[in-house]
């Protein structure tokens, strides 16, 4: 090899190129399903992305598995994601959906709870809508829907999960820490919401928008959040009480 | 009575070069990755005062969907040069031939690179911006466009390096500055793929015998070699840094 072979372990970074000579290492039958970022050469896995490499054993169903953890800016759709999207063009039947991907994805006029062909939401170019990926095969246009599983409020109350964001401001953040906020123990979310009541809408495609009472607040949000994703735990508590403070002493 | 014109030595009795180097030596080389925050991936390589900022866009969708390619993306490549960049200021062109020809040759190189049946039907835009050339801009912009497309994430066959080997007075050097290019000697530019031990690109002007493409070849991959171990370990400390910042990698 070039570089002289370091041992790969699990949780070790990867640049493009990096193998895996031993699979054996992974699993013991040698059997691994290959994730995102890698790939295989001959009885070799190579990393085909620069980041994190991890394989997990005792997988059901398929034994080990291992991908790579790599933080991109483009988004690559995932079944059953909450992505928020820009509707960038209408067509009859159907909207256009900018999802910070690939590739554009679609989203039927009737996949809203309690749409029919004679009321549905009308959204307009340059909408912001949240929605659940239901399609993501590489080779087609990611498809969306706005119907949820789970809560079976219509479209119409306002008080569906997904749907049209009116308002509010949406920024982008880093992909992986995107997914973070989207855990219902997220620190910095619940340390806002003590201070400030807002609404938040967070997308695995790295976008998160939020909308609060005032003008001043949303900034404070926007740049809290911003600013907590390069903290550590610590920090982000003391970094929220000194905006918090610097804000209320206007 | 006649003028005797003095010869440039390109590489003296001692078998020092103009700059001080010996014949296999590389220039000092330097590497930032993610300098800019609007592209997907960005990166600057410098080695010796030659640098050049490449940026990547993508992968996105197809600006003209008749260029679309079904089973793979489409990469496109674009290389514009300072007026400052070099010795003397002057604006190129657009439609100027070297520049064309350098972005044929970066455009296929990438292509070899990336895996692209991962992304089809989408296009990605890599723009390069020479910021300041002595010597081995070929090279240099390969270089600068595997930092970025790593920085960009996009899924990869291998890490891809790139050399410059030259023939004058005899010696085979490696990695020419703006002098030694400008001697109308050989100059072969290769990229490697150290992993798979494979050429991706391989260009030759103007030309050179047969008996000493051998040894000049087996110089420029030499370079290359050396080129990977050092960009190789800049890379992986740059990444380090990034999980580390991020809170998901323990050191």
């Amino acid at each position: 090899g070039m570089v002289e072979d370091r041992e790969i372990q699990e949780g070790s970074i990867v640049v493009p190129g990096d193998r895996l000579r031993d699979v054996s290492m992974m699993s013991a039958n040698g059997v691994v399903q290959i994730g995102t970022g890698l790939m295989q050469s001959g009885d070799e896995v190579v990393a085909v992305q620069p980041g994190v490499i991890h394989w997990m054993t005792k997988v059901p169903g398929v034994g080990t598995r291992a991908w790579i953890d790599c933080n991109q800016k483009r988004y690559t759709p995932c079944l059953d994601d909450m992505v928020l999207g820009i509707v960038t063009d209408k067509h009859a039947d159907d909207y256009k959906i900018d999802i910070r991907g690939s590739c554009g994805a679609i989203l039927s006029a009737l996949a809203f709870e309690g749409a029919t062909k004679r009321s549905r939401p009308r959204l307009n170019i340059g909408a912001t809508v949240y929605c659940r990926v239901c399609l993501a095969i590489k080779d087609c246009e990611p498809e969306l829907t706005c119907i949820c599983l789970t809560s079976k409020k219509g479209w119409m109350t306002g008080q569906a999960i997904f749907g049209e964001l009116e308002g509010g401001h949406m920024f982008d953040v880093g992909i992986g820490y995107a997914r973070s906020l989207l855990s219902p123990n997220c620190a910095i979310i619940n340390l806002l919401g003590k201070h400030i009541a807002y609404e938040v809408a967070a997308g695995a495609n790295g976008r998160v928008w939020v909308k609060s009472a005032s003008v001043k607040d949303t900034i404070l949000l926007v740049n809290a959040i911003k600013n907590a994703e390069h903290l550590q735990p610590q920090q982000v508590a003391e970094m929220v009480t000194q905006l918090i403070q610097f804000n209320s002493s206007d | 009575g006649q003028g005797r014109m003095s010869k440039l030595e390109y590489v003296d009795l001692s078998g020092l070069r103009i700059d001080g180097r010996r014949a296999h030596e590389l220039r000092n080389i330097n590497a930032k990755l993610g300098v800019l925050t609007q592209p997907d991936g960005s990166a600057i390589f410098e080695i010796g005062i030659t640098k050049v900022l490449c940026a990547v866009y993508g992968p996105r969708e197809c600006t003209l969907r008749s260029k679309e390619l079904h089973d793979r993306m489409l990469v496109q490549v674009e290389v514009s040069t300072l007026p400052f960049a070099s010795g003397e200021h002057k604006k190129r062109s657009r439609g100027d031939r070297q520049i064309g020809e350098l972005t044929t040759m970066l455009k296929e190189s990438a292509e070899a690179l990336l895996l692209t049946s991962v992304h089809p039907r989408s296009q990605i835009d890599i723009v390069i911006e020479v910021m300041q050339s002595d010597g081995s801009l070929k090279a240099a912009c390969l270089n600068a466009i595997t930092l970025a497309l790593i920085d960009a994430g996009l899924p990869m066959r291998d890490f891809m390096v790139a050399c410059t080997a030259g023939c004058i007075d005899g010696r085979v050097i490696v990695d020419t500055n703006y002098i030694e290019d400008s001697a109308r000697g050989p100059e072969l530019v290769v990229a490697y793929l150290p992993n798979q031990d494979k050429v991706v690109t391989c260009q030759l002007e103007p030309k050179l015998s047969l008996e000493t493409l051998g040894p000049v070849m087996e110089a420029a991959l030499q370079g290359c070699k050396e080129l990977y171990k050092m960009l190789h370990a800049m890379v992986l400390e740059h990444s380090c840094q990034l999980a580390t910042n991020r809170g998901t990698f323990a050191t």
